[in-house]
């Protein structure tokens, strides 16, 4: 794993059980583990200054171990790059140990959520549809028939949401239908062959 | 039978400037009234036509739209030939301007009848829908992943409405293409399958018996 100079040498330290005692390093842990499994913006440090004679180290290596759980699941590592990355940064295997358990307990949540950031086109979560006939309109119209009206529902980056609406008639809604069932085909296809 | 409207003291002052016009001259506004609610008239025509008139280009605008208003509404309200030609009297037009613009109102009831739709409540309609499968391999914040993905290129008709058009011909020339919009969207397979599912739920909505009820019912 790629990891500065910084943040190298801040888990040396908190790896190290002669400098960073096993409560102090235990509330690291766990403070990095909560913040990456709630929303990140919450996150505030001010717990961890307490620590009021460190200079500040204790907070370095919060940010250190919360690098180093979000590289792992951007690089798609496994746990034994993990280990070895660790090992060489003369960790002591039991703490590695909780590491490595802690990271894969949210590895899943961390990946949605890096996941979710950059740019992508609006993402379709879900559909809503009416039937209407149309009976008379202040135009002069009258008896337009059936006419549906769908709506997209979609989730942009940052967890924006967004719709889509048009209005489409049986024969246009059987169209689109038969296009998103030829995508399915091709999908189950690919997924049954691979 | 259904009044039309009587035309507001602006509309009647706006089309004051055609009840002084023969007929050949009446004529040629018919005509670009016609091409107003087709596919819109040119800012150039009506500076031509003012300059012929002596008067401003505005000035010939605003008779133009009284006119296609006069036409529409009157069409909106299903008047009668007579209902139409004892109205346009009552404005002031001679007999023989009276058979012009009632010539102009029954020839053009079709394209009114277009026009007032593209007037009433517009929703974006479906045109067409492109897809294509792809597996997203990587990306700024997250590298070695294998994450199938459709993305959807949905063609909807937002009905830009005719007016005056900026486009280059000089108004006399073809119809205007409906412009699309593409919208750029992306799911993944389940979201697929889902909305799939429940779209074919749609297509069995109108297909049941209550449904063709309402329909036969409403003809």
């Amino acid at each position: 794993m790629d990891l500065s100079l910084n943040i190298s040498s801040a888990l040396r330290l908190l790896g190290d059980s002669s400098k960073t005692q096993c409560a102090t390093y235990q509330e690291v842990l766990q403070k990095v583990t909560e913040d990456l499994k709630n929303d990140c913006k919450a996150a505030d440090t001010t717990a961890l200054e307490n620590h009021v004679n460190d200079d500040g180290v204790v907070i370095q290596c919060h940010s250190a171990l919360a690098t180093l759980f979000i590289e792992y699941v951007r690089g798609g590592h496994n746990t034994s790059v993990l280990t070895s990355s660790l090992e060489d940064l003369n960790w002591p295997a039991d703490r590695i140990a909780e590491v490595v358990r802690e990271i894969e307990s949210c590895r899943h949540l961390i990946h949605s959520r890096l996941a979710s950031l950059g740019t992508y086109p609006p993402h379709i979560v879900d559909v809503d549809w009416k039937l209407n006939y149309q009976v008379r309109s202040s135009a002069g119209q009258e008896g337009g028939g059936a006419m549906y009206l769908v709506t997209l529902h979609t989730e942009e980056s940052q967890g924006k949401r967004g719709k889509v609406t048009f209005s489409c008639s049986l024969a246009e809604l059987s169209h689109l239908v038969t296009r998103l069932r030829q995508a399915t085909r091709c999908i189950q296809k690919y997924a049954n062959s691979s | 039978h259904t009044m039309v409207p009587p035309l507001s003291q602006e509309h009647k002052s706006q089309l004051s400037l055609l009840v002084k016009q023969d007929a050949a001259v009446l004529n040629d506004f018919c005509g670009l009234a016609a091409q107003f609610v087709k596919h819109g008239v040119h800012p150039k025509v009506f500076a031509s036509a003012a300059h012929k008139l002596g008067v401003l280009p505005s000035q010939v605008e605003d008779a133009i739209r009284a006119l296609v208003f006069l036409l529409s509404h009157s069409t909106q309200a299903t008047a009668t030939k007579m209902e139409f030609q004892d109205l346009i009297t009552t404005l002031g037009f001679t007999e023989a301007a009276v058979n012009v613009l009632t010539d102009a109102y029954t020839d053009n009831e079709g394209e009114l009848k277009e026009y007032l739709k593209k007037m009433g409540v517009q929703i974006p309609h479906y045109h067409n829908l492109e897809w294509r499968f792809d597996i997203l391999v990587g990306s700024r914040a997250l590298s070695h992943i294998a994450e199938p993905l459709i993305t959807l290129q949905l063609s909807l008709d937002t009905h830009t409405c005719p007016g005056s058009q900026t486009n280059e011909d000089d108004g006399g020339g073809k119809q205007s293409e409906p412009v699309y919009d593409k919208l750029l969207l992306q799911t993944d397979p389940n979201n697929l399958v889902h909305m799939t599912s429940v779209l074919e739920e749609a297509l069995h909505e109108a297909r049941t018996h209550h449904s063709r009820r309402i329909h036969r019912y409403i003809k």
